[in-house]
């Protein structure tokens, strides 16, 4: 039955437009995610407008494909120019940067590109397995699990941004009290609309996201302008030898399952599954003193991780309807646009969707490969694009996203308020993934739990009846009290990788 | 104590505390169904003490932490920060003029004093690029995706 849907669905997908679509989005994705100082997540909402006008299933394919493209693209200039970027890049930048260093960037790009499109294949494959059950599971849940499902969500991405737990939780309550603005979710009353009809939706999604991480991210490039510099790489090859490919091997299929399930805990991203898969790959290496150094095994498992969590991440967002973590609460808000709705019901109601959304990734793991392997040259290019033309181009092309949504200037006004925000709460290092996802999961929470609170006349005894939600409840508390102790770690990590690689640069 | 860091930690703080304070005042005026317990202002109310509670530990932590955190500058003597609000205002400028002037005139005069702004100098680059970007993005949108920007005074040109 679901082979005969998996197949049903490959023939869709192989359609000529939807494939040339997959296609494009890759290579927007790849190039996107390839500039430096752009993260992916950055990449994929300055994208997400160009599907708008598209037909679902087209739609659906362009998305996931500039999503793979984007965490491809992210290692090219982690490996050349060694960007302070998402700490899922510093991971690959820990090793690949000073192979880079030693003339050997082709070795580095070719392991990165191999161990990406394996990771996202275990990825995609686990999910294609587990995904229909969590939905089975998931379809048993009441309003009270749906709640703390969106809580335990919150908390995790607060353990995980940001050096400071007040501060990520600053950043999600301020998400969430702007997720009240619009229409109450159960009597409908206009909240905080200040006589503007174009919130009563709620803040529009996407101009409130292109603000929040591409114009401040220009405001920031802006205010400080560093020149890249030219890039001499050699780049010799595109499949890693022999000998490398067999050497990593088990290091990739290790990776890409860590990476994977880390990646399909709702809130958790590349980031932390890329340490994770570093840190492990480096315990059970044979030559662990190579790390850090040059070693194309801590590449492999860098990689392998965060394109492993690609296909993490959409288990709880296809079947809960929770992303997994920043980028995937854009994918959530897009196919949202596009009349889909994920989560537990649509495995019941539109299984053909699922599947097509299951064989896109598939095809677009491929086509990372083949526009990675052909594109390699091109994409060394594109980092060393001067930043004067790249920032009023990134400028330009947000004003035009955030406009197209729904041909509206004040969307364009929304855009410019949340990127003038964003950029004022990088200055005081307030994390913006949590607003990104209370945006999203701020509804949800207070739609289920006033839900609930009618039906059992004001009672929270859910909290401690209900099964389920204790255990998300625990395990969110558990989070963040870890992360307090974790933090000081991974920060003490990422500090010690930045001052050896800067040490290999002088 | 790095006093920078803990002076941006106050105002910012304190900033998030007033909002709360706004959001509570704000929510007062929702009207009230007696039939249900639970009413529109609940939710923002409860996220208005969190937000102040988070506000007060995050002072409290600034205060008493010994390490120094690294703060951007905000001073606007600073001539990043000129250069990033300048960018920022040109940019309220284009989202102005878009429909009255049109996308193509607005984003082309836009993306050449950027370049400017930015410290390009070489003048035949910034003309051509500040021409075809612009285009290239109009053209993309409206040919690929059917999504046709405010052409503003240049519309009696495409009809």
């Amino acid at each position: 039955m679901a082979l005969q849907l998996l197949f049903n669905s490959l023939t869709t997908v192989l359609q000529p437009d939807v494939l040339l679509v997959i296609f494009l989005g890759v290579l927007g994705g790849t190039v996107l995610g390839a500039l430096p100082g752009l993260t992916a997540t950055m990449g994929v909402a300055l994208l997400v407008p160009f599907t708008f006008g598209m037909e679902l299933i087209n739609s659906i394919g362009m998305l996931l494909g500039i999503f793979l493209g984007a965490m491809y693209g992210g290692s090219i200039p982690a490996i050349l120019i060694r960007t302070p970027g998402t700490p899922a890049a510093a991971a690959t930048a820990m090793d690949g940067y000073p192979l880079g260093q030693k003339g050997e960037a082709g070795r580095a790009l070719s392991m990165s590109l191999t161990a990406s499109v394996m990771g996202s294949f275990i990825g995609v494959i686990v999910m294609i397995f587990l995904s229909p059950q969590i939905s089975k599971f998931a379809l048993k849940f009441s309003s009270a699990e749906f709640f703390c499902l969106a809580i335990f969500g919150l908390s995790i991405i607060i353990a995980i941004s940001g050096n400071s737990i007040s501060k990520g939780l600053i950043a999600a309550f301020f998400g969430l009290i702007l997720s009240c603005v619009g229409s109450d979710p159960i009597n409908g009353y206009p909240r905080f609309l200040f006589g503007q009809m174009g919130l009563y939706e709620g803040p529009p999604f996407i101009p409130t996201l292109i603000g929040l991480f591409a114009v401040s991210e220009v405001l920031l490039g802006v205010e400080k302008i560093v020149d890249t510099g030219k890039i001499t790489s050699n780049l010799s090859r595109i499949l890693p030898t022999k000998e490398d490919f067999l050497r990593c091997l088990p290091t990739i299929l290790k990776s890409g399952i860590i990476g994977c399930f880390i990646g399909s805990i709702p809130g958790a991203g590349g980031d932390i599954s890329a340490f994770v898969a570093y840190g492990e790959a480096k315990r059970a290496s044979k030559k662990p003193e190579e790390f850090g150094n040059g070693s194309v095994e801590g590449i492999a498992a860098a990689e392998a991780a965060n394109n492993g969590c690609c296909g993490g991440a959409m288990i709880p967002l296809l079947s809960l309807g929770i992303p997994g973590d920043a980028v995937t609460a854009i994918l959530l808000g897009a196919f949202t646009i596009q009349g889909l709705q994920p989560g537990p019901l649509m495995y019941i109601e539109n299984i053909t969707d699922v599947y097509n959304i299951f064989s896109a990734m598939l095809i677009a793991c491929i086509c990372v490969f083949i526009v990675g392997a052909v594109g390699m040259k091109l994409f060394v290019k594109v980092i060393s694009i001067d930043k004067k033309i790249l920032l009023p181009s990134i400028m330009i092309l947000s004003l035009v996203g955030s406009y197209s949504m729904r041909n509206s200037v004040f969307d364009v006004y929304i855009t410019l308020i949340c990127g003038f925000l964003g950029y004022l709460f990088q200055k005081v290092n307030l994390p913006l993934s949590p607003i990104l996802l209370a945006l999203i999961l701020g509804p949800m929470a207070e739609r289920n739990l006033r839900r609930y609170l009618i039906i059992s006349d004001g009672s929270f005894s859910f909290l401690w009846t209900r099964p389920i939600c204790i255990v998300l409840v625990i395990a969110a508390i558990l989070s963040l009290i870890i992360s307090v102790f974790n933090q000081k770690k991974i920060a003490k990590n990422i500090a010690e990788a930045e001052k050896a690689a800067d040490g290999n640069t002088i | 104590m790095n006093k920078k860091s803990v002076k941006a930690n106050l105002i910012c703080g304190i900033t998030c505390i007033l909002f709360s304070l706004w959001v509570w005042f704000e929510t007062a005026s929702f009207p009230e169904d007696k039939n249900v317990n639970i009413n529109s202002d609940f939710f923002p109310r409860m996220m208005a003490i969190g937000l102040i509670i988070a506000s007060l530990s995050m002072i409290f932590t600034s205060v008493m932490s010994k390490k120094e955190e690294i703060i951007g500058t905000l001073s606007l003597k600073n001539s990043g920060i000129q250069r990033a609000l300048i960018c920022l205002v040109l940019t309220i400028l284009v989202a102005v003029l878009l429909k009255p002037v049109g996308f193509i005139i607005v984003s082309i005069v836009y993306a050449f004093i950027m370049m400017y702004i930015l410290g390009d100098r070489k003048w035949i680059r910034m003309i051509i690029v500040s021409i075809l970007v612009p285009l290239l993005i109009f053209f993309l949108f409206s040919k690929l995706l059917g999504i046709t920007l405010p052409l503003g005074i240049l519309k009696p040109l495409f009809h």
